[in-house]
């Protein structure tokens, strides 16, 4: 949490990167219970010599990296947002980003409070399909993007994310190695396919990371996993992780080349769905190892470490991937 | 005069999480704070399970051990260097992963076999775990949906 201390030093910050001259104080500050990967934080902030009527407010969130967990900084996440708010992609619009640790004990951003509810509708959805069909057919260099890692090789979109995550996973070990995780590494790395396109992938798309006002989306949100890679990875996730469970993977597809026109291939959607659930796995370890070695021993962390992460293992040992 | 009676731990630690999930998370205002209190609850109850079960990770690592051994002498019979060399690994855990590892590399029949040994267990084992994890997975998906 925000130390009463750390919310002093945050107010003079803030007015800075509000470009105010007026001082500011903060209101009302709210941890927010969304997200998992960043602390995430409401500032409501009204001139220091006002009691602050509504006209005065100015709401602002403030997110807060965790030491490391679910292996992302918000360099990349920083970058593109801004890249993309430029680029005139419904995203949050980024006031101020702090690399070191002195405020608030950890780097952290600052962006616009943006209106809408994460709760999908049949409209917002739509919308939001088409948003990340348009995500994909943005130019990376165009886009301001060009500095991310380029997959260069046929196989290497796969490839890279496959040894990302697994590294993840290896640093993040606090115990022994897991054979199911290893042994799937090794079958992602077998069976990495082709890419046929290359492009910005949300890495972490669907049902939750999206605000709408009226059915049309007023920001993608959560841009920790960003990078330049396969779309299909992106559709495999969205089918998936956020979106299991509002329709079976078949109208998926269906639902995705109707409104979108593309045209996802089983075998290919069947890879990028194991590697996103690899990458669940991995990712999990480093919310065990903050909680194992005191670092973060919050209650969420033990959550993500532990049952999540099993869940996540079990989807990707029960894919029939490993059956021959 | 000392206690004539000391109470167990599952039995504060049962008190603890009823307390939590009755009197305490209903009265906290932020979400944050009943989103933790509901997952702190949650982390009690997993809690007891490992308490009532203290030999299980040993229990599991004897198990992946012996199946290992069963392995063994068709694994060095193979000519398959990657998995002989696997055997040699410090601990069951690294000797599993290897085998697998050699496996996915492997289109012989000692492939299969060495999926057909360690798989069922793995996965049981894995299965067990979760189900000793569950009560953190549904605070865990109960915060998120509330979130929403």
């Amino acid at each position: 949490m925000i130390s009463p201390d750390q919310r002093d030093a945050l107010e003079p910050y803030l007015t800075a990167a509000l470009g105010l001259k007026t001082p500011q104080r903060i209101a009302h500050l709210e941890r927010m219970a969304l997200g998992q990967s960043r602390a995430m934080y409401r500032a409501e902030l009204v001139p220091a010599d006002t009691a602050g009527d509504a006209s005065d407010r100015r709401t602002v969130i403030v997110r807060v990296e965790q030491w490391g967990l679910l292996g992302s900084d918000s360099a990349n996440e920083v970058q593109a947002m801004q890249a993309l708010h430029a680029a005139g992609y419904p995203v949050a619009r980024v006031l101020a980003y702090e690399r070191g640790t002195d405020l608030l004990s950890q780097p952290f951003f600052v962006m616009d409070f943006v209106e809408g509810t994460s709760e999908y509708t049949p409209e917002s959805l739509r919308d939001y399909v088409g948003l990340l069909d348009r995500l994909h057919r943005m130019d990376p260099k165009e886009a301001g993007l060009g500095s991310l890692p380029h997959p260069n090789g046929p196989r290497d979109a796969a490839l890279l994310q496959v040894e990302h995550w697994y590294e993840v996973y290896r640093s993040a070990l606090v115990g022994e190695p897991s054979p199911l995780v290893e042994e799937a590494a090794q079958w992602l790395r077998n069976h990495a396919p082709e890419s046929e396109r290359i492009s910005i992938i949300h890495g972490d798309p669907g049902i939750g990371n999206f605000l709408h006002l009226d059915g049309r989306v007023t920001a993608v949100v959560d841009w920790e996993f960003v990078h330049i890679g396969d779309p299909d990875e992106d559709w495999a996730y969205l089918i998936s992780m956020r979106g299991m469970g509002v329709m079976t993977d078949d109208e998926w597809v269906a639902y995705i080349e109707a409104a979108v026109g593309v045209r996802l291939d089983p075998e290919r959607l069947r890879y990028w769905q194991a590697l996103n659930f690899f990458k669940a796995v991995c990712i999990d370890c480093t919310a065990l190892r903050l909680y194992a070695k005191g670092i973060h021993p919050a209650p969420n962390m033990l959550a993500i470490g532990t049952s999540v992460h099993l869940v996540a293992l079990q989807r990707l040992s029960k894919t029939t991937i490993f059956s021959g | 005069m000392a206690l004539p009676f000391t109470p167990d731990v599952e039995t504060i630690l049962r008190s603890c999480v009823a307390t939590l999930e009755a009197e305490i998370v209903p009265e906290l205002t932020s979400d944050w704070g009943r989103y933790s209190g509901n997952l702190v609850a949650a982390s009690l109850e997993y809690a007891i399970t490992l308490l009532a079960d203290p030999e299980a990770p040993a229990r599991r690592r004897q198990e992946l051990a012996e199946a290992i051994d069963t392995l063994r002498p068709r694994v060095e019979a193979s000519g398959n260097a990657e998995a002989a060399a696997a055997l040699e690994a410090a601990s069951p855990y690294e000797t599993a992963s290897k085998l697998l590892v050699a496996a996915q590399n492997d289109t012989s029949p000692l492939a299969a076999e060495l999926h057909a040994v360690l798989h069922p267990l793995l996965e049981q084992q894995l299965e067990a775990q979760l189900a000793a994890s569950s009560p953190l997975l549904r605070a865990f998906v109960t915060n998120m949906q509330e979130a929403r």
